[in-house]
Parts: C-alpha cells; sequence; structure tokens
C-alpha cells in the first residue's frame, strides 16, 4: 500500500438548503489513485464529479458542505498518512498545496489581475516552503521554464491579461507544481481552451507527471480528453460512482447503460470516414427520464 | 427536402471584411484595427450546411455576426436570395433577414428571464406581423412540439429549465419566423454531450423537413465532422481551406487544417497517437497598424469543390 497516494471511501457530501432541505450531491463514492497513475473522473453537469474533487482539499467547506460518512486519507510521499475529512482547516491550509494541488477551468479567474504572474508563483512558493524572497524567485523562474513558457523571463515580469488563455494555464500548472505535491487535481482544465492549446496542456502535464512521478486526478466532461490521459477511469452520475475500470475496459467494453449510452453520445473523428452525407447519432434518446436513471444509479 | 447539388446558391458571399477600430490617445483616434474577417467567399445552398470551424480570434464568429448584420461589413458583397444585404437601408434589410436566423452558444444570455417561454417564442412573430395575432399561441404550441419539448412548457420562466432545453427554445424561436437559413454560432459548445447529440439530430432533421440552409459555426471538429455538407476553415480572419466535407477530413491539405485536425482528442485510449511533442507555438494577433496592406491569398483547386490557400 506505500504507493497509494489517495483513498477514497463511501464519500458522502450534503449541502445544506433553507428550510433543512439538503442537496445530496455526492452519495457514496469510493476510489484510489497510486502514485504515478492518472484517474479521470467523467460525468456531465451535476454529477458531482467537481465536488468529489474538492472535497480532497476540503474546499467545500467554504460552501458550508457537511460530510454524513465516508473517509479520506491522502498519504503524501515520505509522510504519515492525513485523515483529510477530520483535519483542521489550518492544517488544511498546508496540506493544499505541500501535498496536493489544483488547477482550474478557467485561469483568469485564478489569477489575481493586479499582481505580476512571476510573484503570484513566487508567493506561493514563499508561503509552503522556507525560502527568501531572491531564492523563491529564482525557484519560480525555473517553474516557468519547466512548463516551457517562452521567453520566460519577459512572462514572469507582466501581468495575467497579457498572455494568452494557454499561457496562464501553463502559469497556473507552474504555482501548482512548485511545492512538488504528490497528488494534482485538473478541473476540466483544458475546457475553456482551443484544441490545438488544448493538445500542448495535455502533453505538459503528462510530460511532468512522468518527470515528477505525481499522481493526478483528472476531472473532465470530454471522452476524448479521458481517452488521451487516463489510466482507469471512474464514470459518476447523480452523485454515484456507476462504473470504474482501466481506460480500454470502459472505452471498449463499457457495462453500465449511461456509460454507453455517454459513449455513444461522443462525436468521434474519423466516425464519417467515406460517407458523402451528414448522419445523426444514434442511440441517444436516453431511456426513461434523468429521475428514473438517477433511481437505478 | 434533400440537398440539391445543382441548385441556385441561397446565400453568396464575396469578399466581406470586417474591421474593428481600435481607438486611443487623447483625441481617441483611431490607433489601429482588427482584422476581424478578411476578404472572404463562400455561398451555402438551400439544404445545405456549411461549417465554419477555427479557434479563438479566427474571425468564424464575426463572419456569422456580419452575415446578420449585427456588424457592419467593411466591404464585400453578402448576396441573399439574390439580393444584396450590405447595399440596402436598415428597414429593408430587417425585413429581408426575417428569413436568417441566428442563435448563440449559450441560451440562457439570449432568453429573457422575466418573460415566458411562449412570450418569448411569440415576440418576433408579432414583431414582424407574420400572422394574425389570434393564431400565435397555436403555432407557437406547435414550435414548441417540434423542437421536442411540451405545449404545457408555454408559461414557464427560462430558469426552470435545463440547458438542452433552453437551447430547444431558442431553436424553437428562430424557427417562429420560418427562416431560411439558420446560422448556428457554436449552438451546441455549452452542452453535455448526451444533449448535444440530441440537439445536433434536431437541427439534422429540422434540415430534412423544411430544407433549411445552416452556418454552423463551431470549434468543434468531430461534432463538424457529423453535421456538415462543406467546411471551411478560418484562420487569422481568412478562409484558408474549403471544400465537401469529405474531402477535407480525408484529405487536409493545408498546414493549419493538418495540425487542426491532429490536435482533436481521439475518444479511444488504444488507438495509435501520433506524437505531438511539446509545441509552444500561439496564434498570431489579427490586430493590424492602420496602414497593413492585406495580401491576396491564391488558391487552387484540389479536386472538384476544395479549394487551399497556397501558402509561402
Amino acid at each position: 500500500m506505500s504507493n497509494r497516494v489517495l483513498e477514497v471511501e463511501d464519500l458522502h457530501v450534503h449541502f445544506p438548503l433553507e428550510y433543512g432541505r439538503v442537496v445530496k450531491a455526492v452519495r457514496g463514492v469510493s476510489f484510489h489513485i497510486d502514485r504515478g497513475e492518472t484517474l479521470a473522473i467523467v460525468g456531465e453537469s451535476g454529477s458531482g464529479k467537481s465536488v468529489t474533487a474538492m472535497s480532497v482539499m476540503r474546499l467545500n467547506d467554504f460552501l458550508h458542505a457537511k460530510y454524513p460518512s465516508g473517509k479520506v486519507t491522502m498519504t503524501p510521499m515520505g509522510e504519515a498518512p492525513i485523515d483529510v475529512l477530520n483535519e483542521s482547516q489550518r492544517r488544511m491550509q498546508d496540506v493544499r498545496g505541500d501535498h496536493v494541488a489544483m488547477i482550474f477551468q478557467e485561469p483568469m479567474t485564478s489569477l489575481n489581475p493586479v499582481l505580476k504572474n512571476g510573484f503570484q508563483v513566487t508567493e506561493a512558493i514563499m508561503r509552503h516552503q522556507a525560502l527568501g524572497e531572491d531564492e523563491a524567485q529564482k525557484r519560480a523562474l525555473e517553474l516557468f521554464d519547466l512548463v516551457r513558457i517562452p521567453e520566460s523571463l519577459k512572462r514572469f515580469n507582466q501581468y495575467p491579461h497579457q498572455l494568452s488563455g494557454g499561457m496562464r494555464q501553463r502559469v497556473m500548472i507552474a504555482m501548482a507544481l512548485s511545492c512538488r505535491p504528490s497528488l494534482l487535481i485538473a478541473d476540466e482544465p483544458t475546457t475553456a481552451l482551443d484544441v490545438t492549446i488544448q493538445a500542448q496542456i495535455l502533453e505538459l502535464i503528462k510530460q511532468l507527471q512522468k518527470e515528477i512521478g505525481m499522481a493526478v486526478l483528472f476531472i473532465t466532461h470530454d471522452m476524448g480528453v479521458v481517452a488521451e490521459v487516463a489510466d482507469r477511469v471512474a464514470v459518476m452520475l447523480l452523485g454515484k460512482k456507476v462504473e470504474e475500470g482501466p481506460a480500454a475496459d470502459i472505452f471498449h467494453r463499457p457495462q453500465h447503460p449511461y456509460t454507453q449510452a455517454l459513449l455513444s453520445a461522443v462525436p468521434r473523428l474519423g466516425s464519417m470516414r467515406g460517407k458523402d452525407l451528414p448522419e445523426k447519432f444514434d442511440n441517444v434518446e436516453v431511456k426513461g427520464t434523468f429521475a428514473e436513471m438517477a433511481e437505478n444509479a | 427536402m434533400p440537398l440539391d447539388q445543382n441548385s441556385a446558391p441561397l446565400l453568396n458571399v464575396e469578399g466581406m471584411t470586417t474591421y474593428f477600430d481600435i481607438t486611443g490617445g487623447l483625441l481617441g483616434g483611431v490607433t489601429a484595427r482588427v482584422h476581424a474577417v478578411e476578404d472572404i467567399s463562400f455561398h451555402i445552398k438551400p439544404a445545405e450546411t456549411l461549417a465554419m470551424v477555427g479557434e479563438s480570434g479566427c474571425g468564424k464568429s464575426t463572419t456569422g455576426r456580419t452575415l446578420i448584420g449585427l456588424e457592419k461589413a467593411t466591404a464585400g458583397k453578402i448576396e441573399f436570395d439574390g439580393v444584396d444585404l450590405t447595399a440596402m437601408s436598415r428597414s429593408d434589410r430587417r425585413d429581408a433577414v426575417t428569413q436568417m436566423q441566428m442563435i448563440f452558444q449559450d441560451p440562457y444570455s439570449s432568453l429573457n428571464p422575466r418573460q415566458t417561454v411562449g412570450t418569448s417564442i411569440s415576440e418576433p412573430m408579432l414583431v414582424h406581423n407574420i400572422m394574425p395575432k389570434a393564431d400565435v399561441k397555436d403555432h407557437v404550441v406547435g414550435l414548441l412540439r417540434k423542437v421536442g419539448l411540451q405545449p404545457a412548457h408555454f408559461d414557464r420562466y427560462p430558469h426552470e429549465f435545463s440547458g438542452g432545453q433552453r437551447q430547444r427554445i431558442c431553436i424553437a424561436r428562430a424557427l417562429g419566423l420560418s427562416p431560411r437559413m439558420i446560422i448556428a454560432d457554436e449552438a451546441v459548445s455549452a452542452l453535455d454531450v448526451t444533449i448535444q447529440a440530441q440537439v445536433i439530430n434536431l437541427f439534422m432533421g429540422l434540415q430534412e423537413e423544411f430544407g433549411l440552409s445552416l452556418l454552423f459555426i463551431s470549434h468543434d471538429m468531430a461534432v463538424v465532422e457529423r453535421i456538415a455538407h462543406r467546411v471551411a476553415v478560418m484562420y487569422l480572419g481568412r478562409i484558408v481551406e474549403m471544400g465537401p466535407r469529405r474531402e477535407v477530413f480525408d484529405n487536409p491539405q493545408h498546414s493549419y487544417t493538418q495540425k487542426l485536425l491532429s490536435a482533436v482528442p481521439i475518444a479511444d485510449p488504444t488507438a495509435d497517437r501520433a506524437e505531438r511533442g511539446l509545441m509552444v507555438d500561439e496564434i498570431p494577433s489579427a490586430v493590424r497598424a492602420l496602414d497593413y496592406k492585406p495580401g491576396t491569398l491564391t488558391f487552387r483547386e484540389v479536386s472538384p469543390g476544395h479549394m487551399v490557400a497556397n501558402e509561402e
């Protein structure tokens, strides 16, 4: 078990509403990730995939989330396991950054628009590592090179709005990797990017994962992206995991009807080879209502 | 009504150009221009789907917005059903474009949150006075059914619907004026895949039924491959490759088309993947100095109808 970075057992996440009503966003999800491995959690809007990821960092607490049951154990390289759901937020502030880092869909909302790119990465290094400003700055600049930002010194001294979306996401990745985390959570990191830039960022994440040996939890709705990055895939529907397995099995032998419907709705490049006229999708009218599917999920 | 390859084009665009001025300085003079769309020409036939593809900033949305009159063309001709729209007065143009309707990416921001769905769909019909007021409601109910919604949805508000249902409402509203052409600007990009597939099927079904022409603006090559008869690839405001969908996808000629296609993720983990390497190149800016003179592109015809811009 020394290779296990993250173990999530029977996680439940509830968000209380007014008048005692509750949104049960995650309803009993279990999974694990080992060192150097990429697990992709896929699902459509509202399936609970982002809430699951946020629970691993305890970021849902700021939305008053309750964890009625479940256990999240994180085991950073060479350190004692951390019982995430029972740690204080003060301790979690160190865990976030030291051991687990996250990149989000829209890098512009994650970067401070009035601070220079380089300073934002430097600041993160100073917060988490006992380094002086000069040394932290040097380290930050190395990270800019690590994530292959061209003309890194010039970009270092610019503001986020002067960068393109792809370059901003590189800055976010530099920041995330600054403390060499054991686990990187990537929540739709390429959804807002153009395909050619998306291909660059996916390649970069894969490369860095090899260099650093971290585990990656990849959250996405895009089955194409899943196929590019994932070793294993967990499919979520309405707060539950309906299917999990090695990527090749999920794509070639999906068992759950929802996974099958999801895959048949994915437009695949090359599916129309040799055909002159457009064609409709088959098998996309999902049987029954969403509520019925929830019952069976 | 199937596509007839010999029919005359419904829309014919020649040399369309759209610039945006960038003002600045003490007196607010024009300091530079964004060359959003640069001298593009294309046509669409009745019952045909032309897909306009490219990445952010390539000018594909500006093309759609200029066609329908939301932006003013700097130069060029836009002929719809044989009439040049750019030469028309505003009011004439407003009548002419009832036959051309647009659907946008985010259905929530294109519906008035304080109007019921029924009111939203009825409004264009009342404004353009296309049928007696008493008949409008029945017509709207018919449209709701056509796009896969229920008559009971007439009195509901947009927030009560999911993203896919909202997009269906926008489609019903566009159909209300019995258009001959629909411009769909990233109309399925914000939807989950299962819903996206259903909405794409809806577009294709409506095209079969009414012989609609469709300008389908999208960045998603896999969706485009499914829906398009012909494809135009845009890069930095210009069309660099255009032709029948099968030709462009099976035999891409321009280096940008090839790059775009090879970047699309393959939804199969066991597929052979070409080594992409760690690229960092980005699309250059379309902001140009005032004295910039765009060169003219020359095209070569690879196969019938498949045009490719020559690269230096």
